[in-house]
């Protein structure tokens, strides 16, 4: 039989479709079901242009039938019962749980770009001798300071102090940065000019800010080793270029090494205290660095700075060293994951003393099973509720306002807070619905009982493990917050209904 | 008689066509307007399950009219007595019921 043109293209792509799905079919039945399916399409496309049907729509209908070849070849492969099952019941065990939720926080993590803001938490600081660097931190809901103030200040507290060799006073800014090409938000700061050489930082390249530079070069500005990168291509003469500061000319003289980081990572381009106008700022922007001198501990400083501050006017100063610093955010996860875990136990024993009332009577092996899996469940959570939180609020406040906000850091704490106790309670309940042998989660709901009997009879839901080790019995009204779920192992007698043959005839 | 197989609607509903005389895949999809994804894997579970019988057509045939053969469905006795429990259990079945198969195409 001779077929035309478009009926021979027709029939090769169908072949190639064809072909390919019969890869996934078994290689002994692969011949014949591909003469079973070629054979259906060979005779509905010579139907379709003997009946003058063959058109554009019926040939996407002759595609879609072709693209059913696939799952037909899937099910030779894979047994359609077993799959089923494995789809049915994966989800439900202890591993799926577990890689489930560390594959949500590898994401989390991948996402936000390896988590930067905590990266920097683990990261050695990268001041010389840091151990004896302190920094004073204002703070008050709406309280602005005069900038030029608090630099003159800075000067005066370092003259008269006992406990400090240097003190240096910051005060940073959402700015906006024009480029050549592009204009960016980011975050500026105006430092006294002795800040990098009491950190002890030396510039990558270029020269960081001297005293001199307050009367000869007030427009002078250094960059971070991000924004030199970023906007500047890493340009090694990059030094004596100008980079517009809120419409304000400054000349880059420098750039900070890559490590440098100060308070947060987001802060980009710094300034001298004479740059550009001075404003007032808000507390919770502002603040004092100092470096104590040798033997003094931080609570002495501490004494000592806060008197020079309230004198100076300013409320709720607040003194803390580099080191803490840096491991808090880590100390808070440890803690709340530390507090969560025995919480949990806690709660978790007196729902399983519940049970042990009705005799339930678990090896060393399954509670360690069931403790370590409820531990490492509630780690693996707390974690993610601790990468969310902190990447999270960091960027959001980015995106939205351009700048790193000072509510960021408290409204992370919360957040972190808040979704750790929710994932608490899930976790409870999630451990409280599975087997308490194969941990698997508890299925086949079951509604028992009847209300209107609830004095004489019990009214509630059943669960079952799918593998028979037992029931969960929910009442639907605890009587007493002493009534917990109630646990009924099941022996051998009941396996044989719990078999995983599926009953015959049931396509 | 042995106890009928319960099977499921679509199931029945494939059964119900073949016994009508659709007897090879793309009819049954046609005739019930299920995608061939859903047809071909139905089939072939409800020949491992012996309520239907594949049998491949005379390939000689097949030869002297230069086309491939195809493979023909037919309904085996646990197969007939399996419809007739769901079309009790399924009443609307019945109103499903493709119309019976004057001649093969």
């Amino acid at each position: 039989m001779q077929a035309n043109p478009q009926i021979r293209l027709l029939i090769w792509q169908c072949k190639f479709l064809l072909r390919s799905a019969s890869l996934l079919v078994p290689k002994p039945q692969r011949a014949a079901w591909y003469q079973e399916w070629f054979g259906e399409v060979w005779h509905w496309l010579h139907f379709l242009a003997e009946s003058g049907r063959l058109n554009s729509h019926t040939s996407m209908e002759l595609a879609r039938h072709c693209w059913g070849a696939f799952p037909d070849a899937a099910w030779h492969r894979f047994d359609h019962k077993k799959a089923s099952r494995a789809f049915d019941e994966t989800p439900r065990t202890a591993r799926f749980c577990l890689s489930a939720i560390l594959f949500a926080v590898l994401s989390l993590i991948l996402v936000t770009g390896l988590a930067p803001t905590i990266r920097s938490g683990f990261k050695p600081l990268p001041f010389s001798q840091p151990d004896r660097l302190a920094y004073l931190s204002m703070h008050g809901s709406f309280t602005k300071y005069d900038e030029e103030n608090l630099f003159l200040e800075a000067a005066k507290w370092a003259e008269g102090s006992k406990t400090a060799e240097m003190v240096a006073a910051y005060s940073w800014h959402p700015v906006s940065l024009q480029f050549p090409h592009n204009r960016v938000n980011d975050i500026s700061a105006r430092v006294s000019s002795n800040f990098f050489d009491l950190l002890g930082n030396k510039a990558a390249i270029g020269r960081l800010f001297t005293p001199a530079d307050e009367t000869n070069c007030p427009g002078c500005v250094v960059i971070t080793h991000r924004l030199w990168e970023a906007q500047f291509h890493s340009d090694h003469n990059v030094v004596g270029k100008t980079i517009s500061v809120d419409d304000h000319p400054g000349r880059v003289i420098g750039v900070l090494p890559e490590s440098f980081v100060f308070i947060f990572p987001e802060v980009s381009v710094w300034m001298l205290p004479g740059w550009g106008t001075t404003t007032n700022n808000f507390a919770d922007r502002t603040g004092a660095v100092l470096r104590m001198a040798p033997h003094v501990s931080l609570a002495q400083a501490q004494q000592e700075f806060r008197r020079f501050a309230q004198a100076g006017g300013y409320s709720q100063p607040q003194m803390e060293s580099f080191v803490s610093r840096a491991h808090q955010g880590v100390k808070l996860y440890l803690f709340f994951t530390v507090l969560s875990l025995f919480g949990g136990i806690a709660l978790g024993s007196s729902r399983l003393g519940g049970a042990k009332t009705r005799k339930l009577k678990l090896s060393f092996r399954h509670t360690l099973r069931w403790w370590g899996f409820f531990s490492l469940k509630t780690l693996l959570l707390l974690a993610l509720c601790f990468v969310g939180s902190l990447e999270f609020t960091g960027r959001a406040s980015i995106i939205l306002t351009g700048s790193v906000h000072p509510l960021v850091g408290p409204f992370a704490t919360w957040l972190f807070l808040v979704t750790a106790m929710v994932a608490l309670s899930w976790s409870l309940h999630d451990q409280g619905r599975r087997c308490r042998f194969c941990l698997r989660r508890l299925g086949n709901e079951a509604s028992v009982g009847t209300p209107g009997y609830l004095l004489l009879d019990w009214w509630g839901t059943e669960l079952v493990c799918s593998d028979g080790h037992g029931l969960l019995h929910v009442p639907e009204m605890k009587s007493s917050w002493q009534e917990f779920d109630q646990w009924v192992s099941l022996d051998e007698s009941w396996k044989p209904l719990f078999e995983h043959e599926e009953p015959v005839h049931t396509p | 008689m042995e106890t009928a197989a319960r099977i499921s609607h679509t199931s029945a509903l494939i059964l119900q066509t073949i016994r009508s005389g659709y007897i090879y895949g793309f009819d049954i999809m046609d005739v019930t307007g299920l995608p061939s994804g859903t047809i071909y894997p139905a089939l072939r579970r409800l020949e491992n399950e012996s309520l239907l019988r594949g049998d491949w057509e005379d390939s000689k045939i097949a030869l002297r009219q230069d086309r491939p053969p195809r493979r023909y469905y037919k309904l085996t006795r646990q197969g007939k007595d399996a419809l007739i429990s769901a079309v009790e259990r399924y009443p609307l079945l019945a109103r499903l019921a493709p119309e019976e198969k004057v001649a093969r195409r």
